[in-house]
């Protein structure tokens, strides 16, 4: 794995989030890779690295050459990366950085977004997938993301007790986050009350545990420190990287003690030489409010079964030696299969989160997975 | 694939190659079969032509009772694929079967909700060619009557 020296981050796009009629996937890409490079100090003729993924919404072959030639780039180094989730953008920022640092280009882009909420042509219910059937569980009902994550929270609340209410409140703290970020969807506060009376989706999740579908796109800029020492941005380093995958399907799902989070955990941050203790700021996997409770107990920041507790204590809000999702994440800024992690994480290892920076953060995590807990990423982000 | 274009045999609706139209043509005869190594004595699901655990080809397929606890449930309240808006709610288990695999499936609505940890036995509909069995609360499989 790259070592800081290797490569660092010095761009990082976002676009606008919500419901844009009309926009598609490769033009919410476009906009965000070249808004990561204007915030580079970078443009067109210094790109020969690009890594994308195309809408799961709207599934379509051969993404990275459609987003070059949307774009007008001809890349050296370009692939389409897909384990789904925050797995993705983790993986692709890894793969930025092994390109850089074995010198197949110099300045890596990866991206993701799409048309989630306007620009589906199969309306699936929302949180599906329209290009998965699982052949052994979507003739029962089982498909796309939110029943199989409840069945993995049903599994979650039996065995260790874990309550509807420990589930509100990682959703009403993301919401608290959201509030302070000028690019998230959903801002409104709510109350115990409110979480409790939202519409039951699948149980035990309801509408309130469940992300938002957003058009929206995200993108990070990579290239080697030598050529960041030009650029303006504060770099921030990759200085640990790690995964680890199970299975596919939610039928195949390994049980809630052996999904191996914590070895991932633990080799991200060996090879980044911290501890838990060290992290300042974790942006986690939240498509469901159960991923972020595992993940919480499975890295090891509260014993297993123990998440609950975790979060009614407030040790995710900000104020708490480490909060998680300071913006808002996949539950209330919106669902752009984690990229918004990482800029948050970028953003806030620069010193540039406003009202939701955490002070003299120094070593951020950005952690998720893919599938239903099926592959598992940890990435360790450093400001020096 | 089996049958004629059109139908609603299930075999032709769900299943996708040789080891799957195996299983779905046992579970469209009203038998539920398992794919089992017989290199490393190990039942496995879902069907494939290599066993998960050893690599072994010599896979071999099995009756099950169908007979099992609860693993994971969730009653779900928007269709999703599988499922119409009239069938709602509908409640869908992982049910951890007698012989130690889990497979996927609907619980009837006579025996919803189920809880993890309950008994429920897989029962097959009137005609099994066209509609998939769902699991039972294994006190009310005596009774034979189809669900829903």
């Amino acid at each position: 794995m790259a070592s800081t020296s290797d490569a660092v981050i010095v761009g990082i796009g976002e676009t606008r989030l919500g419901k844009r009629p009309g926009v598609t996937g490769v033009e919410l890409q476009a906009e965000a890779v070249m808004a990561a490079l204007r915030d580079a100090g970078l443009g067109k003729d210094d790109v020969d690295g690009l890594f994308n993924l195309g809408p799961y919404s709207n599934p379509s072959q051969m993404y990275a050459m459609t987003l070059s030639e949307y774009m007008g780039v001809r890349p050296a180094v370009q692939s389409s990366i897909d384990g789904g989730g925050s797995w993705t953008p983790i993986y692709m920022l890894a793969n930025c950085i092994w390109a850089v640092q074995s010198g197949q280009c110099s300045v890596a882009v990866c991206t993701f977004g799409e048309a989630a909420a306007t620009g589906r042509p199969v309306q699936g219910s929302g949180w599906t997938t329209s290009g998965a059937r699982p052949e052994y569980e979507y003739p029962f009902g089982i498909t796309g993301a939110v029943g199989p994550y409840a069945l993995i929270a049903s599994r979650h609340m039996a065995l260790y007790g874990t309550t509807p209410e420990d589930l509100g409140e990682i959703a009403m703290s993301a919401r608290r986050h959201a509030a302070l970020n000028d690019n998230a969807v959903r801002q409104t506060l709510f109350t115990m009350d409110d979480y409790l009376a939202s519409r039951m989706v699948a149980s035990p999740l309801r509408l309130f545990d469940c992300s938002t579908m957003v058009d929206g796109a995200g993108a990070v800029v990579v290239t080697s420190p030598e050529r960041a020492a030009d650029l303006p941005n504060h770099p921030v380093s990759i200085s640990g990287f790690a995964a680890r995958t199970s299975h596919r399907t939610v039928g195949q799902f390994v049980d809630l003690d052996q999904i191996e989070l914590r070895e991932v955990a633990e080799r991200a941050m060996g090879r980044a030489g911290i501890s838990l203790h060290d992290v300042d700021v974790a942006e986690i996997h939240d498509a469901f409010t159960i991923s972020t409770l595992i993940y919480l107990e499975e890295m090891g920041f509260c014993r297993r079964g123990e998440g609950g507790d975790y979060v009614r204590e407030g040790r995710i809000d900000l104020g708490s030696r480490c909060p998680v999702n300071t913006h808002g994440g996949l539950l209330s800024q919106g669902h752009v299969a984690g990229f918004l992690h990482v800029t948050e994480a970028v953003r806030q290892l620069r010193h540039d989160a406003g009202a939701a920076q955490v002070a003299d953060a120094e070593v951020a995590m950005v952690a998720g997975n893919g599938g239903i807990l099926g592959t598992n990423a940890v990435m360790i982000l450093g400001r020096s | 694939m089996t049958g004629t274009v059109g139908s609603e045999n299930i075999v032709d609706l769900y299943a996708t190659g040789e080891q799957s139209i195996i299983y779905w043509t046992a579970l469209s005869e009203g038998r539920l079969v398992l794919p089992r190594c017989f290199a490393c004595e190990t039942t496995f699901f879902f069907p494939r032509r290599w066993c998960p655990s050893c690599w072994s080809d010599d896979v071999r397929f099995v009756e099950s009772l169908g007979s099992g606890t609860i693993y994971a449930v969730s009653e779900l309240h928007t269709a999703f694929q599988g499922v119409t808006k009239e069938q709602l709610p509908v409640a869908v288990v992982i049910v951890e079967l007698d012989e130690g695999i889990r497979i996927p499936g609907r619980l009837a609505k006579t025996s919803m909700p189920g809880a993890i940890g309950d008994r429920v036995v897989l029962r097959f509909a009137a005609d099994p060619a066209t509609e998939l069995p769902c699991f039972v609360a294994a006190s009310s499989d005596s009774q034979g009557e189809h669900h829903d």
